[in-house]
């Protein structure tokens, strides 16, 4: 038997493909300038055993797997790199296999989505809490944990969405499963609880970027959905940054979510809040030159969600110009954001503002918030130094928004906007790795790498040489024969 | 670059547009803080589900022709076809659902569903499609005007004894369609008695030919045009003040399409539907006895989606109802499709009974009584469905329950 024959028979002919009409649409992700290769076969496996025999024929004939959730990454996280490898869409395991009222927590298939899984939560009372990535509510749950993604929504409350993983399942690049969490624990029925067992050997396949194995069965912890909320949106003309670092700092102090049930706080930096009021995308926003804030709290009770708020407003009018608001169409955006939209695609839709004679290249890391204002500028920086190639690029550079995280971090959301012009292309890409290395150099990490972050994380040699040789390591330990999302990390 | 691929090759800013999020397959929609539901693509949840059977796949597709990437192939029109056309994918691309917002990409790709056909009529142009199933019918379409291997003779069979006769020729035309003509006259028939108590005028022919929907959905648009200009003659030969219908395929294509090939187009076009609301929120006509069991109803995407047409239904359903009228989970502009349109219940009659038996069950779900919708197609689909799971639930025209209401 060939290798397509064997694939076929296990997942049957419906689900397996060699046809380069079906296997095209696999060559695409959310980033625009990677080569876009078509693999040779896609299958849809429906449980765990299917992966599980999948990784064993890949093994035999030495071929690539690259596994997909929603294939929403940036980064060309689910992209093939050469056309000789399997491609292996997940998102027909979308189950939902237990939701646990009790222990709260929800198990799942890792390939069903942000969207669906809410949409049932929702129906129960309850959330995820981080909505997912800020890339779609169509990226799934496993391509999430490969990337400790945020923006999605709830992340000042509730941190990255790996954060809240306490089961997980996966398929090693040997074929073998392993079972991580509580249930490392042959007598715990349920996953509860992460930590407890020894090492917490989850880690290793949380933000891996789908090189570590298959996730197949992740359990998450689920959270009561508070009945009230409230948001308030404002401008800040005079140093956006440090007004912004000062206020989030402030807030913290006062206990952030923990006290003052802050569920999402964004700030959007001045250049792209003139991007947005020029595009029409915030109509409300016409007109207003500054940087913006806005921030959503959540509660279980009015009264409480009333003093919350006022102490909200009270350091927020410390730090900013004016409130914009309080209605949608006076520029406070919560209502829509939290209240009318009920989703939160926020980030894709300002990825969305390019046109079709452009394209986003995105450059996502994570930095304390005491350090916040610090990077902004230095941002600011390598573009007025960078403006006679990035205009030779037809590219401009910037941050579209910076989501803040508990404790001490936020996500900065940022990179470049280039011309669509495939004479560019490679000139773009330099200049996007440039500003990866940059932000590395200053002391940011990565959340989300994909092909091109996780590649300049090596080539920009900021790993640690004695970390790098042990995560090769453990690399050759559950994937042998490098199988799984070749190209990553350059292992 | 290819000049045989002409309508996606004048697209190309569309098909650019699309930044591949995905939400086309499936996205949480309404309001965070009140119900929420999944607005979903049919071929997401049915069929083998690859990326290709959905929006940001036929965005990539297409984009791989143009890129010569890939050629077309009768393989490739298979997957083109199975869509419903239902444009549920328009719904959700980057709708931030406030006026306050505004999202280029939205603008810029536009309608889907064009898209769609025109991916369809360039695959028919290269040789590669439409269905074979799609070729049988238009071969009896080219000879008797219909798409249901009938005699055109035939057509006004189904006209009930009382009209035969005394029908008075009103300045409304009334566009029977042909699944009303030769399938399910009872829609047809009770709308003669529903407009009759409503003292309006009726004017049909004989010689009225399919609408052409079912060639400009699977890419003949030469056929399309062929019985589009044979129906304008009809149409100016009677003079009418408004044409209506009672399908909300046929509504579509006289509405949203002729004026796009026909020049000069001026005819008002109205679906039953609107007829009715207008009627009764006029007091032109009474409700005598309303409407017994709990109602749902199910919209057309032709009707809703495609034409924008919600509340009438609603509104006449609201004032025939003697108890509850409960919507579904999945309602008007992210209503699941009931999986007929777009050529699938000829071509892949599996496929649409199973989307079908999905909408059922949502229906179901609700409690009704009755399934109500306002297009004989829909309705067929999903009468079969609801016979083939057994459900208990009545699946009917909104016009027989006007008609016992009236």
């Amino acid at each position: 038997m060939s290798l397509y024959d064997e694939l076929v028979s296990i997942v049957g002919e419906k689900y397996c493909t060699d046809k380069d009409y079906i296997c095209v649409a696999y060559s695409r992700g959310l980033d625009p300038c990677l080569p876009e290769i078509i693999p040779q076969i896609v299958l849809r496996p429906d449980s765990t055993e299917q992966v599980v025999e999948i990784v064993q024929v890949a093994n035999k004939y030495t071929t690539s797997i690259v596994p997909r959730g929603g294939g929403c990454g940036l980064m060309g996280g689910s992209k093939p790199i050469s056309k000789e490898c399997i491609v292996v869409d997940l998102t027909r395991m979308d189950k939902i296999l237990d939701i646990d009222e009790d222990n709260k927590t929800v198990t799942v298939q890792c390939g069903i989505n942000w969207s669906r899984l809410n949409a049932v939560l929702f129906d129960k009372g309850y959330y995820t809490g981080n909505m997912g990535p800020g890339s779609g509510l169509n990226a799934s749950i496993g391509g999430g944990l490969s990337h400790h993604s945020g923006g999605g929504g709830g992340c000042a409350k509730y941190g990255k969405c790996s954060e809240n993983c306490v089961g997980l399942e996966v398929v090693l690049g040997t074929g073998k499963v392993i079972t991580l969490g509580s249930q490392e624990n042959i007598y715990v029925k349920k996953p509860f609880q992460r930590l407890g067992l020894g090492p917490d050997l989850m880690g290793i396949f949380l933000g891996d970027n789908g090189t570590m194995g298959v996730k197949t069965t992740a359990t998450l912890k689920i959270f009561p959905k508070p009945p009230y909320f409230s948001g308030k949106t404002y401008l800040l003309e005079e140093k956006p940054y440090e007004n912004t670092r000062d206020m989030v700092l402030e807030m913290m102090k006062k206990g952030w979510s923990k006290s003052l049930g802050i569920y999402d706080y964004f700030f959007t930096p001045p250049p792209s809040v003139l991007g947005i009021a020029t595009d029409n995308l915030i109509k409300t926003w016409d007109n207003i030159t500054g940087g913006v804030i806005f921030y959503v709290t959540e509660a279980f009770d009015e009264r409480v969600l009333e003093r919350n708020s006022e102490l909200l407003e009270g350091i927020a009018k410390k730090y900013s110009t004016r409130e914009l608001g309080p209605s949608v169409e006076e520029g406070n955006i919560t209502d829509w954001f939290y209240g009318e939209q009920g989703h939160w695609q926020v980030y894709h839709s300002l990825l969305s503002l390019t046109s079709p004679d452009n394209f986003a290249c995105t450059t996502e890391v994570m930095v304390p918030i005491a350090q916040l204002s610090k990077i902004l500028h230095m941002l600011d920086e390598w573009e007025e130094e960078k403006i006679d190639d990035l205009f030779e690029a037809d590219a401009f550079s910037g941050v579209s928004h910076v989501v803040m995280l508990p404790h001490n971090s936020c996500y900065i959301g940022g990179g470049l906007t280039a011309s669509s012009d495939e004479d560019l292309k490679e000139d773009v890409i330099k200049l996007w790795k440039e500003q990866f290395e940059l932000l590395l150099h200053h002391g940011a990490v990565l959340y989300m790498c994909g092909q091109i972050g996780s590649q300049v994380l090596v080539d920009s040699r900021i790993y640690n040489p004695q970390f790098y040789t042990f995560f090769t390591q453990i690399k050759d330990i559950v994937d042998p024969n490098h199988i799984i999302s070749p190209g990553k990390f350059k292992f | 670059m290819t000049e045989k691929l002409k309508r996606l090759n004048s697209m190309q800013d569309r098909l650019l547009s699309c930044v591949a999020v995905g939400d086309c397959r499936g996205a949480l929609k309404g309001s965070f803080a009140n119900p929420i539901l999944e607005a979903a693509c049919p071929m997401r949840d049915h069929g083998p589900g690859f990326e290709a059977f959905f929006a940001r796949g036929r965005f990539t597709i297409s984009r791989a022709l143009l890129d010569e990437k890939i050629i077309p192939s009768e393989g490739l029109a298979e997957v083109v076809f199975q869509c419903t056309l239902c444009g549920a994918c328009r719904e959700v691309c980057n709708n931030m659902e406030n006026p306050c917002m505004d999202v280029n990409a939205r603008k810029y790709i536009d309608d889907h569903v064009e898209i769609w056909e025109s991916l369809r009529a360039d695959l028919v142009d290269a040789g590669v499609a439409p269905m074979a199933r799609h070729k049988e019918l238009f071969s009896h379409l080219n000879l008797e005007h219909n798409p249901y291997f009938e005699k055109h003779t035939q057509r006004l069979n189904w006209v009930p004894n009382k009209f035969k006769n005394g029908l008075k020729k009103g300045k409304t035309f009334f566009f029977v369609g042909c699944t009303s003509a030769y399938r399910l006259n009872e829609i047809s028939s009770t709308f003669l008695r529903v407009a009759d108590k409503m003292n309006i005028d009726l004017n049909f022919s004989q010689d009225e030919w399919c609408c052409g929907s079912v060639n400009l959905r699977t890419g003949t648009e030469s056929a399309f045009k062929k019985l589009a200009d044979h129906n304008y003659d009809i149409f100016k030969k009677s003079e009418p003040n408004e044409i209506v219908g009672t399908c909300a395929g046929c509504y579509k294509t006289l509405k949203n399409d002729y004026p796009k090939y026909i020049d000069n187009w001026d005819f008002d076009v109205k679906h039953s539907i609107e007829l009715i609301d207008e009627a009764i929120t006029n007091g032109k006509v009474k409700i005598k006895n309303k409407i017994e069991g709990v109602i749902t109803y199910h919209d057309p995407c032709h009707l809703g989606r495609h034409s924008g047409v919600y509340d009438a239904p609603r509104n006449v359903i609201e004032a025939i109802k003697k108890d509850e009228f409960i919507e579904m989970r999945r309602t008007r502009n992210y209503a699941y499709c009931c999986g007929a349109g777009g050529g699938v219940k000829s071509a892949f009659p599996e496929l649409a009974l199973e989307i079908a038996e999905d909408r059922v069950k949502e229906a179901e779900e609700t409690g009704a009584d009755y399934l109500s919708t306002t297009c004989p197609f829909c309705l067929n689909n999903l009468q079969q469905a609801a016979n083939k799971i057994k459900s208990p639930i009545k699946i009917v025209d909104l016009l027989l329950l006007v008609n016992q209401a009236i």
